[in-house]
């Protein structure tokens, strides 16, 4: 596959002139004519009735066109199960929610009139634990979940479990808690709506998911969906936070359809904070056993997860958990349950990883802990359970490339695994597993292209496919450049206007790459089978013979002649009975929508990585620095070697986020840290100097050029192969995220007691069965 | 730039002249009364002239007290490259230069701006041709959603106008007011040490 | 709240709209001391003196401040004047005073190391171009990071009220969280430093989470003179674990007159952890943040004493 002149080398992304001159528009820098602005007031309390809201006051400020509450507007609801109503009318579930919203002239004068609207609430008994919400006892958060159980059930099992458990020579288990991490996109939310006279509404929106968009508005506002049209400016950052349809997007549109103007509703950086969705929080039991060889033998599971008041996509993270724990190695018996609990937090959603990174926390320590028990070393017990290529998975991943073992060796070489450490310094390693080759969570995981090529060979593509800072525009532009032959400067992105731009089913699970890819590549190879006849024609020769690039065609056995290729589409154009170049593809990956027995091959490939980590802790702070980190991934194939680092670069940073500092502390269903001062996440000054990043290419066959998706897998081991480390350098194990200078300590200062406390049982009935 | 700047600038707000003086807020001024949105309670207080340079270029505004220079570039002057990320100094999006120093302009009440000379990321190229500094961005790969691209770029600036070759750690502490949540600093810090470089082969360009 | 006061967690989000813009206010500049003390009393407690704005307008944002009026002082050139060293080694530091210019400037460098290096550790540059240490004294967070290497240093401050001119030691100034001898008719106009003992040896340490654009979970003065092996003078400085920064006399009492063995040493950052009466708070619990004091005020020992 040697030879390409675009693909797998270093290139800017296409929109990063713009954005380095502060030209690139973001959504809080559009405005239209007439525009006015929204506010919305939320409830002080976690969970009450609302008795009466009066809005006498509120509308009668000057300025206010518009005071929307649920019993004056009729829409329909959100969330994955439908049990979100964008504003709440007969009681509110957690502090996040819409009791009102005002559209003004300024921001100040909505403010205002906010203030100025009365609600009258009766607090209601409130419960922010899950196990507690589990109780008999508990407050009923939604009338028709009387259990508090979100009612949809995650249950998979292959092979017996708890028999292969049980006669393994080693077993391990262990609870695990995971925290409540939020995006932190540098862009707070904003949201932009107008109506035109016809009816038709315009939503200005940093979506993810523009198509699901336009039905999730097209539901909620009880209008066509033609008559929704989804705009997205430069996004500043989404990283799963965009995937949900919020109310506060509703709300814009509704906002502007009552006052009969263009409304924009923009977050301060403490409503992102109180308001934005998270990564939910998990207790997850796990036992895993193996045996004398140290082979595993059985894996069980059971996860709870706070899904706060309302579903979103956050409530089918399981899906995505469930892989690395059935996949990651090798396994012939596992069993897995995952409940998602109705709470009064503020409910969470979809981030990067999925759930993947919670459950890979929990699976890297016990194969860590596993392997000290069999007396292995922890890289040789990977190693020895990593899957092979060409396997089938217990779930029935059919796992075609996979270099694993290389990825486990790479990184642990590159740390020093065996090298001598320092006293308190220590070495920690984490394998991961993730979808590759996209993830068929909806019924279509497909994505169309429409590529144009001009008669001057400029070529733009069309595409549903989502710029979200990943730099998928980039990989698809290199693309198509390489295989028309043409300068990457010639070709153009369009994929920010669903009037535009064909379907697509989103950005997430890191499918842009592999997906949007394989479209780019069934498009622009219809245009060079067109193109193709009018060459040999200018240059004499057949088909076969004829080569592009440089922006020409050549013929192969005489690299003097050549014809631009702009020339031949003019010559095509030009022309009685002529032709126009363009291709599309509508490219829906071979894998499955897994059947309610969580089975089905749900992605068209997979990918894997080992993180490797050399840590030094304070034994007196309880601080963790990072040396040395070393993050090895199979990528299938580098088509932009730039964007995969800072893609990777990037996940690695959160990743260290997640594992040692950031977590939103919400006591009492409120959030206690809502600013940047207070919640930790990591700046230049913290991040370690030494990150190196090596890709192992495993051509993927069923990839655009071999590549496989990779934009989450960078979060996914970190926090697992740092415990890991700490674990090597201390002698305890942390058992709870983040592991932050204060748990360490306490743990240290424990000992071994801690170790021993977290494998308790915790009380009460883990899982409930059945409904 | 300026050009865009220029035209989308507060129409008749601008004056032709460039104003270099009025250092005093508050000297001379006469609280306005000129506004575009209604009264509201919120808006009681009077509004100040002030006049500014940006980029080069005079203005003369009216502002409220409560006005921030932050809100003042982006919703007066339609300079939206400076970035609203926090409002509270802690993520950096905002950065300008203030009479040659970085600022939060989050933090700076636009009547203390008053008769100051702001740079900022719309200012920075010069005559179509990008700062170093922008070029290193683009070319390392240091710019992914870029939401924090023009804060860190100006304090970039500003780093290299103190230490023109800072070391990867000084590199770090000085750039630690910038929050990025996309690209874990990696390839920003290599980007600032290679614009450090290319500078000092101009300065050296120039002096022979 | 506690540590760096204005940031303290801000109320959580509940019948209230998340507020963009700034509540509005009166603005005035004054121009002189004796201008800035008449609008003071003039508005009585209902305004606030604005140096850097660093702390006012985060306050203000978050809705924890809302005076009537805001009154400028940052061209008071009364209150300015950078850093002075008078006749006799002392020296004066304008109220006024960035904190980058603390950081950078030659003299402080030279003469009294801690306040520059400790300041080194604020906010961020672009923060510290701004921020005052006058603001940062008379905001009077726990956690403020340039009281305790000044109290260490044994600063005195020069205050200006309607009566005219006063100075007072620093350790007197702090009253509570948030709260100083200003009360609300007062101004601080610059901080004296005296010149420091022969020998003087001292350290800051300052933990937090991260390692820059931090508020200190706590931090740690001390300053030390020897003579022949001998600990002569002693400070032990503490902030954000008490209510006001904190000195720790019965630790220093047991270094003066020993030689600053491992001993001395770990029974001084005994009596420091002993002394502190930390809160619990999202950023440390008390039990943790008294763990931190006694490994930090030994560690800062050890590199100045042993
Ligand atoms: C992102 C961020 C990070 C920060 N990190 C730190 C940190 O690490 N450590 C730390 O200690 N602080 C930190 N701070 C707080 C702040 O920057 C400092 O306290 C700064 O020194 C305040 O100075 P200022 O001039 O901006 O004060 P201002 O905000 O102008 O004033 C602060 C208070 O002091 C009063 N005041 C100011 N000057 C005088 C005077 N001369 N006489 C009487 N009263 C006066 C004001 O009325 C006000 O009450 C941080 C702030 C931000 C925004
Ligand atoms: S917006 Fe000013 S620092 Fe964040
Ligand atoms: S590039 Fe997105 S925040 Fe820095």
């Amino acid at each position: 596959m040697s030879g390409h002149r675009i693909v797998g080398t270093k290139v800017p992304k296409l929109d990063a002139w713009d954005k380095a001159t502060g030209a690139a528009r973001y959504g809080h820098d559009v405005s239209l004519p007439g525009m006015l602005h929204g506010k919305i007031l939320r409830s002080p309390h976690p969970h009450a009735r609302i008795k009466r809201i009066d809005v006498r006051r509120a509308e009668a400020l000057p300025g206010v066109h518009c005071v929307l509450t649920a019993d004056r507007v009729r829409v329909g609801k959100l969330g994955f199960l439908g049990d979100h109503p964008v504003l709440k009318g007969d009681k509110v579930r957690c502090v996040r929610d819409e009791v009102a919203a005002v559209a003004a002239t300024s921001e100040a004068a909505a403010e205002e009139a906010c203030a100025l609207i009365r609600v009258e609430y009766e607090p209601l008994p409130a419960v922010f634990d899950p196990l507690e919400a589990m109780q008999p006892e508990a407050p009923r958060i939604h009338e028709n979940a009387p259990d508090n159980l979100v009612p949809h059930r995650y249950e998979f099992r292959h092979g017996d479990a708890e028999r292969a458990i049980a006669g393994s020579a080693h077993v391990v288990q262990g609870t695990y808690r995971t925290q409540f991490m939020t995006h932190c996109c540098l862009e707070p939310c904003f949201a932009l709506a107008a109506f035109d006279p016809a009816g038709r509404l315009t939503m200005t929106s940093s979506t993810q998911v523009p198509y699901l968009m336009q039905s999730h508005l097209s539901r909620a506002l009880g209008i066509h969906g033609k008559d929704v049209r989804v705009l997205q400016p430069t996004i500043g950052g989404a990283f799963g936070s965009k995937l949900d349809t919020h109310p506060y997007e509703v709300l814009a549109a509704l906002l502007a359809r009552h006052s009969g103007r263009p409304v924009r509703i923009l977050y301060t950086r403490e409503e992102e904070f109180v308001c934005a969705p998270t990564r939910q929080p998990m207790i997850i039991r796990m036992a895993t056993g193996c045996d004398r060889e140290g082979r595993l033998t059985g894996r069980v599971c059971e996860a709870i997860l706070d899904n706060g008041a309302y579903t979103s996509w956050g409530a089918t993270t399981p899906h995505i958990m469930l892989v690395g724990i059935s996949s990651l190695y090798k396994l012939e018996h596992v069993s897995f349950r995952a409940t998602c609990v109705y709470t009064n937090n503020p409910w969470s959603g979809a981030f990067r990883g999925y759930g993947n990174p919670q459950g890979t926390f929990a699976n890297e320590q016990q194969m860590d802990e596993l392997a000290r028990k069999a007396g292995i070393d922890p890289v040789e017990f990977r190693i020895r359970n990593a899957n092979d290529p060409n396997s089938t998975t217990p779930q029935g991943f059919r796992v075609t490339t996979c270099a694993l073992k290389e990825c486990l060796d790479t990184a642990a070489t590159r740390v020093g695994w065996r090298e001598p450490k320092r006293p308190n310094e220590g070495v920690g390693i984490a394998g991961m597993f993730h979808v590759g080759g996209g993830g068929r969570v909806y019924k279509s995981d497909a994505c169309g292209v429409i590529a144009k090529l001009d008669d001057f060979a400029h070529l733009t593509l069309l595409t549903g496919a989502t710029e979200i800072g990943t730099g998928s525009d980039t990989a698809m532009a290199m693309l198509a450049a390489e295989e028309l032959g043409l300068p990457l400067g010639n070709v153009s992105v369009i994929n920010n206007d669903t009037d535009a731009a064909p379907w697509d089913v989103g950005i997430h699970a890191s499918r842009t790459t592999f997906i949007a890819g394989n479209a780019t590549l069934g498009a622009v190879r219809e245009i060079r089978r067109k193109l193709l006849p009018w060459a040999a024609k200018e240059l004499g020769c057949s088909e076969d013979a004829v080569e592009l690039h440089d922006g020409s065609a050549w013929r192969r056995d005489d690299p003097a002649r050549s014809a631009p290729i702009e020339k031949l589409v003019r010559t095509a154009h030009f022309r009685e009975q002529g032709e126009m170049f363009v291709g599309q593809c509508f490219y829906d990956p071979p894998n499955q929508f897994q059947d309610p027995k969580m089975r089905g091959n749900v992605s068209a490939t997979y990918s894997f990585a080992a993180h490797a980590v050399r840590v030094r802790v304070d034994p007196e702070t309880g601080k963790v620095k990072i040396l040395k980190f070393v993050a090895a991934h199979d990528i299938g194939k580098v088509i932009n070697r730039l964007g995969l680092e800072g893609q990777i670069e990037g996940a690695i940073a959160q990743g260290i986020g997640y594992a040692l500092t950031e977590q939103l502390r919400i006591d009492g269903g409120r959030v206690g840290n809502a600013s940047f001062l207070d919640y930790k996440m990591l700046n230049a000054a913290d991040l370690p100097e030494d990150v190196e990043i090596h890709f192992i290419e495993s051509a993927d066959p069923a990839g655009p050029y071999g590549a496989k998706g990779v934009s989450e897998a960078g979060l996914i081991p970190t926090a697992a192969a740092i415990g890991n480390a700490i674990r090597d350098a201390t002698g305890v194990r942390l058992h709870r995220l983040p592991m932050s200078p204060e748990s360490v300590l306490a743990a240290i200062r424990a000992g071994e007691q801690e170790a021993l406390d977290s494998e308790l049982e915790v009380t009460g009935p883990l899982t409930r069965s059945g409904t | 730039m300026s050009g865009e700047a220029r035209r989308s600038a507060d129409g008749g707000r601008r004056t032709g002249r460039k104003t270099g003086a009025a250092r005093r807020a508050g000297s001379g001024r006469r609280p306005s009364t000129v506004d575009r949105r209604p009264p509201t309670p919120a808006d009681r207080a009077p509004a100040w002239q002030i006049t500014l340079s940006v980029n080069g270029d005079p203005y003369r505004v009216s502002v409220r007290p409560n006005r921030t220079l932050l809100d003042v570039l982006r919703e007066e002057l339609g300079l939206t490259g400076t970035k609203r990320g926090c409002d509270q100094g802690e993520c950096g999006a905002c950065t300008v230069h203030l009479d040659g120093r970085t600022v939060n302009a989050c933090l700076v009440l636009a009547i203390d701006a008053d008769g100051s000379e702001v740079t900022t990321i719309e200012g920075l190229a010069r005559r179509g041709e990008l700062h170093p500094l922008q070029r290193a961005f683009v070319e390392e790969g240091a710019i992914q959603c870029g939401y924090c691209t023009p804060g860190m770029i100006l304090q970039a600036a500003a780093l290299l106008r103190q230490n023109p070759s800072p070391t990867s750690a000084q590199i770090r502490t000085g750039m630690a007011g910038n929050l990025c949540r996309c690209t874990g600093y990696a390839k920003i810090v290599k980007a600032i040490g290679k614009a450090a470089e290319v500078m000092k082969g101009q300065r050296k360009g120039r002096a022979s | 709240m506690e540590a760096c006061a204005t940031h303290g967690p801000s109320a959580s989000a509940g019948g209230r709209v998340f507020r963009a813009a700034l509540p509005p206010f009166e603005y005035l500049a004054a121009t002189s001391v004796p201008e800035a003390l008449r609008l003071l009393a003039k508005f009585r407690g209902r305004a606030v003196l604005l140096a850097g704005g660093t702390d006012v307008l985060v306050q203000m944002r978050t809705g924890k401040r809302v005076p009537e009026a805001v009154i400028d002082i940052k061209r008071v050139a009364a209150l300015g004047g950078g850093v002075k060293v008078e006749r006799g080694g002392r020296i004066a530091i304008g109220a006024l005073t960035t904190l980058a210019d603390i950081e950078h400037d030659a003299k402080l460098r030279r003469l009294v190391p801690l306040l520059p290096e400790a300041v080194a550790t604020m906010a961020s540059p672009q923060v510290r171009n701004r921020g005052t240490i006058g603001g940062n004294l008379c905001n009077a967070a726990p956690s403020a990071d340039t009281a305790p290497p000044l109290l260490a240093l044994d600063a005195l401050v020069r205050l200006h009220t309607r009566k005219g001119v006063r100075t007072m030691p620093l350790a007197e100034f702090f009253t509570g969280p948030g709260r100083t001898a200003l009360g609300t008719d007062a101004v601080l106009g610059a901080i004296l430093v005296p010149k420091p003992p022969r020998g003087l040896r001292a350290a800051f340490r300052k933990h937090g989470v991260r390692e820059a654009m931090e508020c200190a979970v706590v931090s740690v003065a001390v300053a030390v003179a020897k003579e022949r092996g001998t600990i002569r003078h002693a400070r032990v400085v503490l902030g954000a674990v008490a209510p006001t920064p904190l000195r720790v006399p019965a630790a220093e009492a047991l270094l003066v007159g020993h030689p600053g063995g491992p001993l001395d040493l770990l029974a001084a950052a005994g009596e420091a952890a002993d002394a502190a009466r930390p809160i619990t708070d999202v950023r440390g619990s008390s039990d943790y943040r008294r763990d931190v004091v006694r490994t930090l005020v030994r560690r800062a020992l050890e590199e100045v004493a042993g």
